[in-house]
């Protein structure tokens, strides 16, 4: 029987597992060997797109035409963006599915409006086709994770994006109780274990119990808006203090870009370093920043101590206090940073448990969870729960709970409606999931309406059953309890995608350039050539001072060769003439760096005068 | 019980999880009884340990991942199941839940005139609305004054939470009162016994209530 594959659609990293007899393994790039997927998509101005590490590298060099966490808008509507989002991406101003507009720049500058479900189905084609690579047969079927506190839109988006790259995904798994069967720890005694997992956009902690095989998810809790990312924004708000950029240009797009990417380093280099320093190639040209793990430490304690309340509830929530946890498991590349593991260990008072890579374990754990649906594993089921309280409005505006959360799912509640005018045809019913008391501060769903038989107010009576399935997706049935007829609901989802967007974007599929091996050679050579194009340029009018008219001549002449290659399709060719530029303009660029340094020193030096 | 027919082979049989004639999984109707679905006698003072090993028996069976390659029918019924034995287990494995679904079980409702202040706490719910009052009106500083007032209310509330949750455990141990049998019925035991379990019920639910007000309050 064809394998069923695992795949961690992540916010800044997706990868695709497989079960390999008992045990979980990655399946990396065969042309690379990496393990990670960079959940990054960039358009090219034929319309097509790119995927991975070269969607990344182009999106220094084309900002608007990439993005790189869409997994942020899954499941979102407009009213749900922040003024960072708008102001780093750009979205259709229409009233459909929300949709980020990416511009292609080039000789003919094309408009890419995309939806977050297509944008990550570029992705999830890109792992699929990997995984077929590896395994030599055709991957149709996958079990995705999301994490646990996304809701019922955003689950639905990420099966719609599974839907769009012709994957039948059979279950969605939230990210903590996948990395709890990739530890494997449920063979053995009963145990309460913590999953906390700090992703690059979206922060989970799980509290479940183990015994004999049976992963039994208490509670959950997280902030689908909180992650990795939420760490560099206060690191390049720190470097834009530090250079004293002005606002517009500290606000450009471009400059967005590098000052993200540059945090990204600094943030990496704190988990082992004291201070860290990065060089920033800002459009207004190359600057040093400096920032020291106490400086970061300050700036981000309060995004830690989010998380800590959250555990806290959902302790609460498990009736379970922070010493009954016999085990805490770190994940998410974010749980790297050392303040996060010294206060997720004060906090339990144990030390976590991250023997396995926290970048990978999510994705093990979904080919495990793949494993035991296929029937392979018959030695552990997991029982998993419902994130977010499930009601309707209710007279007033009152948000009526039916499920409540941390409810172990498969779940089902039944409610009986009635009319209250006289001969009324229908009623309208209001779905919504959250933990406020009003509707309005509470997700809307979806809104449907049942036919009823008409009869004085107060008089029919419509039984609806709410049923959550294994995946934390909801379905309703309706039953007219005077004659007995079942009517099918129709549910208009309040955000995300209907059945006829998902067939219409079928047929007219985006293409993924990338499907083609030699194409994909020959953008990867081109976006290569590019980058090292684009920061020659610049450096050279930028820093001018600090180039010799023989070594201006012989770099001007081995970019215009590269820029005649780059315009063919010889991919070899153009990676030959990258390193010969490479080379060649390294001297200058060692030069340059030098400058930079010294100029952040004698700065300092004036600040340390300064009274 | 009604009796219903198996969706496979068509066997009519008694509400339960698996055809007692060719062991198909049965969606069931929310209505089905959850000693009987949980294959447990009928007796309030439930066996945790019992309840749990059978829960989790059923679930390895039961849930829709062990059914994941059947057809798409058995897929839905296993869900339908697995949704009733979730709801079975949690109504059961929780004491004051437990009491509720024991109480409508025996015919009655706890009502909605919950709002009712029982008799027996009128002292406690008079205090703690007073010193709620005042922490809703308080002044950061003055708040920090009042901490140890709401902290020794809380510790009131539970204790009285305690000392009821107690009481409701014997109730249920004991059922049926007087050991008759006759849990349902009309004598003057059955009724003081409901009568009883009501009033139990009530006060819970009311000092769950106190509880997350006071709990709300020193979060602020």
């Amino acid at each position: 029987m064809p394998r069923i594959v695992g795949i961690d659609l992540g916010t800044t990293n997706s990868l695709v597992a497989v079960m390999d007899g008992d045990r979980p393994r990655i399946l990396p790039d065969p042309a690379t060997g990496s393990p990670l997927l960079p959940s990054a998509i960039s358009a090219l101005p034929d319309g097509s797109f790119v995927v991975g590490e070269t969607a990344r590298r182009r999106a220094r060099l084309h900002p608007r035409a990439s993005a790189l966490s869409v997994k942020r808008f899954m499941g979102l509507g407009r009213e749900h963006l922040d003024a960072a989002d708008r102001e780093r991406y750009e979205f259709a101003p229409d009233d459909g599915p929300l949709r980020l507009v990416l511009r292609s720049s080039g000789d003919a500058p094309h408009v890419h409006p995309i939806t977050p479900p297509e944008a990550s189905s570029l992705i999830l084609r890109e792992l699929k086709r990997r995984a077929e690579q590896a395994l030599s047969e055709e991957v149709a079927r996958a079990v995705i994770t999301v994490p646990a506190y996304f809701n019922d839109s955003q689950r639905q988006a990420t099966r719609d994006a599974g839907r769009l790259a012709g994957l039948d995904v059979l279950r969605l798994v939230n990210e903590p109780t996948a990395a709890a069967l990739a530890y494997g720890l449920d063979k053995e005694e009963e145990v309460a274990i913590a999953v906390y997992d700090l992703g690059g956009g979206t922060f989970d902690v799980s509290i479940l119990r183990l015994r004999q095989g049976l992963s039994e998810v208490l509670a959950t809790g997280g902030d689908t808006r909180l992650g990795g990312d939420d760490f560099d924004r206060r690191i390049a708000e720190h470097f834009v203090r530090e250079l004293a950029l002005p606002a517009d240009e500290a606000s450009a797009p471009e400059a967005i870009a590098v000052l993200l990417e540059g945090a990204e380093r600094a943030k990496r280099a704190l988990s082992e370093a004291d201070v860290a320093t990065v060089d920033l190639a800002l459009p207004s040209g190359t600057r040093i920043a400096t920032i020291t793990r106490a400086q970061f430490e300050a700036s981000t304690a309060d995004l830690v101590a989010r998380t800590l309340a959250r555990c806290r509830q959902a302790l609460k929530d498990a009736g379970l206090t922070a010493s009954d946890i016999g085990q805490v498991i770190l994940v998410g590349g974010a749980t790297r940073m050392p303040a996060v593991r010294a206060r997720v260990r004060d906090l339990f008072g144990r030390e976590p448990l991250a023997s396995i890579d926290p970048d990978v374990v999510v994705a093990l754990g979904a080919a495990v969870q793949a494993g035991i649906l296929s029937g392979s594993t018959t030695d552990m089921l997991l029982l998993d729960v419902v994130p977010l309280s499930l009601g309707i409005e209710t007279m007033g505006g009152v948000f009526t709970r039916l499920i409540d959360r941390n409810t172990t799912i498969p779940a089902a509640a039944r409610e009986q409606f009635t009319t209250a005018v006289d001969d009324q045809t229908h009623v309208e019913v209001h779905v919504l999931q959250g933990e406020r008391e009003l509707a309005k501060d509470c997700r809307s769903l979806a809104h449907f309406r049942i036919p009823i038989a008409r009869g004085p107010a107060g008089i029919p009576r419509i039984e609806v059953t709410f049923l959550i399935d294994a995946n934390g997706i909801l379905s309703v049935s309706a039953r007219d309890v005077r004659t007995n007829v079942e009517h099918s609901v129709d549910v208009k989802p309040s955000y995300g995608l209907t059945d006829d967007n998902i067939e219409r974007m079928l047929e007219e599929s985006f293409d993924l350039a990338e499907d083609d091996f030699a194409a994909r050679q020959l953008i990867e050579a081109r976006t290569e050539a590019e980058s090292i194009l684009h920061a020659t340029e610049k450096a050279e009018r930028l820093h001018e001072q600090l180039l010799s008219d023989d070594e201006r001549r012989a770099i001007e002449d081995a970019s215009r060769e590269l820029r005649e290659a780059a315009a063919g399709t010889d991919h070899n060719r153009i990676r030959d003439l990258v390193d010969r530029l490479n080379t060649i303009s390294t001297p200058f660029a060692q030069r340059i760096m030098d400058a930079s340094i010294q100029s952040a020193l004698q700065s300092k030096r004036v600040e340390e005068i300064a009274p | 019980m009604a009796r219903i027919r198996c969706w496979r082979c068509g066997d009519e049989q008694a509400p339960a999880f698996f055809c007692g004639a060719c062991g198909t999984v049965q969606g069931l109707s929310h209505d089905a009884d959850y000693f009987a679905v949980l294959g447990l006698p009928p007796d309030p003072a439930v066996d945790e340990e019992a309840l749990a090993a059978r829960y989790y028996d059923l679930s390895r069976r039961l849930h829709p991942d062990r059914h994941q390659t059947a057809d798409a029918r058995e897929q839905v019924e296993s869900v339908r199941a697995t949704a009733v034995l979730n709801a079975a287990y949690q109504t059961l494995r929780d004491l004051e839940s437990r009491g509720r679904y024991w109480l409508r079980r025996s015919g009655e409702e706890l009502g909605r005139d919950n709002n009712r202040v029982p008799p027996e706490l009128a002292e406690l719910v008079f205090e703690a609305q007073e010193k709620l009052a005042e922490a809703t009106s308080a002044s950061p500083a003055q708040r920090a004054a009042q901490r140890p007032e709401l902290e020794a209310l809380q510790r009131s509330v539970a204790a009285e939470r305690t000392r009821e949750r107690a009481a409701l455990t014997d109730v249920l141990a004991s059922w049926p009162p007087g050991g008759n049998g006759a849990a349902n019925g009309h004598d003057d035991r059955a009724i003081a016994a409901r009568a009883r379990l009501k009033d139990l019920l009530s006060r819970l639910a009311y000092l769950r209530t106190l509880e997350r007000d006071v709990a709300s309050a020193l979060e602020e």
